[in-house]
């Protein structure tokens, strides 16, 4: 009998039996449903990628229906490419029914390595109507990228934010950082904005849900 | 953001020019988040350069450079 390279899983022969069809799919069932369980148990993925959008050009970019009762935590990968304008740092809102929450709801504190001053930058925002992702100041058009963890978006919680940055400055400057931020009103949001400081920015976002 | 740009939004997978009241209503959001960001940057800098003049006169007192000094704080 044939067997599979990875798990050894039996498989037919090209010259089995078709009256033996039946028996071999079930076995090879049988030896899949094995591995899988050994190697995962009841486990699922741990995360699931929801969605992936490229924008171009924009002032700012929202993303509707992205969170929802599937999921309570979720992960957002931003990758900017390009901004038009220097000090293209962005802003982070969240969103219900197609709206951003522009109230005074966000509070948020960053603490940031700039390569190119001895002091570090930390700084604390509370209340504010946005969560600043980005560095300090005058951040290069090469762009900026984050990851973000978003805690429980769509629970009638506060919704919890942490994440790290990474961009550059205009003396091309390296600057990394970190940041943690909370939404202090338990609304059920299901989307959030991405605004750019100045013009307009380009790239990619990614949303993954972790899986309960 | 002049308003005589355009300004042009994402949604999902959308483009939109913003006209009108709702172009409006982005450019005076838009301005004030920029304030706000810019209050925040100017306390930064505000506590950096009294950071600076501190380091200085404390290096001239030990006899350091600024660096030497700012290394070990």
């Amino acid at each position: 009998m044939a067997t599979t390279a990875n798990y050894s899983w039996t498989t037919p022969d090209d010259s089995s039996l078709v009256k033996d069809g039946a028996s071999a799919i079930r076995a090879l069932g049988t030896a899949i449903d094995t591995s899988m369980n050994t190697a995962l148990g009841t486990k699922k993925a741990g995360m699931v990628l929801l969605n992936t959008t490229s924008f171009s050009a924009v002032a700012s970019q929202s993303f509707n229906n992205v969170f929802s009762a599937t999921y309570d935590n979720y992960r957002i990968v931003v990758n900017v490419s390009g901004n038009s304008n220097n000090d293209g740092d962005q802003y982070l809102r969240l969103r219900s029914s197609g709206t951003d929450l522009t109230a005074s709801s966000y509070a948020y504190t960053s603490w940031i390595k700039r390569a190119d001053t001895a002091a570090d930058v930390s700084w604390t925002a509370s209340p504010s109507t946005f969560i600043k992702l980005g560095a300090q100041d005058n951040v290069e058009k090469q762009g900026q990228a984050y990851l973000i963890d978003i805690i429980s978006p769509f629970l009638t919680q506060w919704t919890k934010f942490t994440g790290t940055i990474v961009s550059q400055n205009d003396t091309s400057a390296f600057i990394g950082g970190s940041v943690g931020g909370l939404v202090f009103v338990t609304t059920s949001y299901d989307g959030f904005t991405l605004i750019t400081q100045n013009g307009t920015f380009t790239g990619t976002v990614s949303v993954y849900g972790y899986n309960k | 953001m002049a308003t005589t740009n355009k300004i042009m939004i994402g949604i999902d997978d959308q483009v939109i020019e913003l006209t009108g009241a709702d172009k409006e209503a982005f450019i005076a959001q838009h301005e004030l988040d920029n304030q706000a960001s810019a209050l925040l940057e100017a306390e930064y800098k505000a506590k950096q350069d009294a950071r600076e003049s501190a380091i200085k006169k404390l290096a001239d007192i030990a006899g350091l450079t600024k660096e030497e000094l700012a290394s070990i704080l």
